[in-house]
């Protein structure tokens, strides 16, 4: 090799180093500012568990990198309402997270102003997304538990897998009812449904990252899996997390579960 | 699982949209201007959605195909059509309430020659309208608040010109 070559050779390479050090020190940044906004959308979730009267409602959210397009909340409502939600934004990341904090503020507003069932307050921030033009929709669980009586009215939007309610002898049952998906359809209708909360029960709701993390092929054979490992756990929370495969890396979408237990 | 893919072509009046493997759209900017052709082309009365060999929807494609529909009643053009031979593709449309915006066959296209005989299954407004009606007299015969809800909706459809 000649001089000239061998001094080319070199530059080259420092240049190449040189870019290296730059997209390391770019990405640290990135990552950075990725848990910065980890840590605030961590410090908006309810406390875990939460505790109203003789209910505990637990939770465990993974996002899929950092920011995460599920979102669990819950407040008492009055003196013996325990409000909740579950909601899943499409998508994931940063896009979906700023819709979560939206929706946070969004309901924590209109509970305050006026006394909505949960039909109405997904009909309420149906029309917002959609007056936002956010082209971000989500599928939503969305109840209010009185408790003193037992009784649970909610409302649906569109989400799999369907809600499980199990009562003290351990046998589940699918929350009856359906809904449109939230911010996608300007006429979408909601409605209240109603039940009673089995004494000793267990509500269980999960995202549909978790239908990812379950055997089976397709939508229908791992609806029935999730189904199934309820059955098997009662639906307890550390129970069905230790079925979940161990995260290596990033998980194809967010996972959360949430689980309402009557004591 | 394939990686998901997005054909489309425009015959005759029709404009077809073929989603095939493990759709996942995390972009859509290129997508919109599709859209922004595609409802600006006047020649363009009614959208066939062709899901026959798609493995897998994202939410992202979900509101992306909900907005074709949203898109298409505004534009004034005919219920878009979904054809989904995959039960589970099928079980997740009805999940998302597309049923009502969508007329969701089953019929899968793959080939060519099956491919241009799409615009005669589903561009006849008379066809799509008759479907229309009697799903939504189904809907208003299973309950009083269906009934309610449909009602105009029927009454429209009754009173709309047949195309001649």
């Amino acid at each position: 090799m000649r001089k000239s070559q061998q001094e080319a050779a070199l530059t080259y390479q420092q240049e190449l180093e040189q870019e290296n050090a730059d997209l390391k020190t770019a990405l640290a940044m990135l990552r950075q500012d990725q848990q910065a906004g980890y840590h605030v959308q961590q410090s908006l979730l309810p406390a875990n568990p939460t505790q109203l009267d003789a209910y505990r409602l637990d939770y465990w959210l993974k996002p899929s990198l950092y920011l995460s397009g599920d979102f669990v909340d819950c407040w008492a409502q009055g003196e013996h309402q325990l409000l909740f939600y579950l909601a899943d934004v499409s998508g994931h990341g940063a896009s979906s997270a700023f819709v979560t904090i939206l929706i946070k503020y969004l309901l924590g507003k209109y509970c305050e102003q006026e006394d909505f069932s949960p039909a109405q307050l997904c009909m309420r921030v149906n029309e917002e997304l959609l007056a936002g033009g956010l082209d971000k929709h989500l599928t939503l669980v969305l109840g209010c538990l009185d408790t003193q009586t037992g009784n649970l009215t909610y409302a649906l939007g569109a989400h799999l897998p369907v809600p499980l309610l199990i009562d003290a002898e351990g046998e589940v049952k699918e929350l009856s009812g359906t809904g449109m998906p939230i911010g996608l359809f300007p006429d979408a209708h909601y409605k209240d449904y109603t039940c009673q909360f089995p004494q000793g029960g267990r509500l269980c709701i999960a995202s549909d990252g978790i239908l990812e993390l379950l055997p089976g092929q397709g939508l229908e054979e791992r609806q029935q899996y999730w189904h199934r490992w309820v059955v098997e756990t009662g639906g307890n929370l550390e129970a069905l997390l230790e079925r979940l495969p161990v995260a290596e890396g990033s998980w194809p979408d967010d996972v959360t579960l949430m689980t309402i237990t009557g004591c | 699982m394939q990686t998901g893919k997005l054909l489309a072509a425009k015959s005759k009046n029709t404009y077809i949209l073929k989603l095939l493997g493990d759709v996942r759209l995390t972009l859509c900017c290129t997508l919109d201007q599709l859209f922004e052709q595609v409802f600006s082309d006047r020649e363009v009365e009614s959208i066939v959605i062709d899901l026959s060999q798609a493995d897998n929807l994202d939410s992202t494609t979900l509101g992306l195909l909900a907005k074709i529909a949203v898109k298409a009643s505004v534009a004034g053009l005919n219920q878009p059509s979904i054809i989904s031979s995959n039960s589970d593709i099928t079980l997740l449309l009805e999940s998302m309430g597309f049923r009502q915006y969508f007329l969701i066959m089953e019929q899968p296209v793959t080939t060519d020659k099956a491919l241009e005989e799409v615009p005669q299954l589903a561009g006849s407004e008379e066809h799509i309208r008759t479907k229309v009606l009697e799903a939504h007299r189904t809907l208003m015969s299973m309950n009083d608040s269906n009934r309610e809800a449909f009602k105009s909706v029927v009454q429209a459809l009754e009173e709309c010109p047949h195309p001649t």
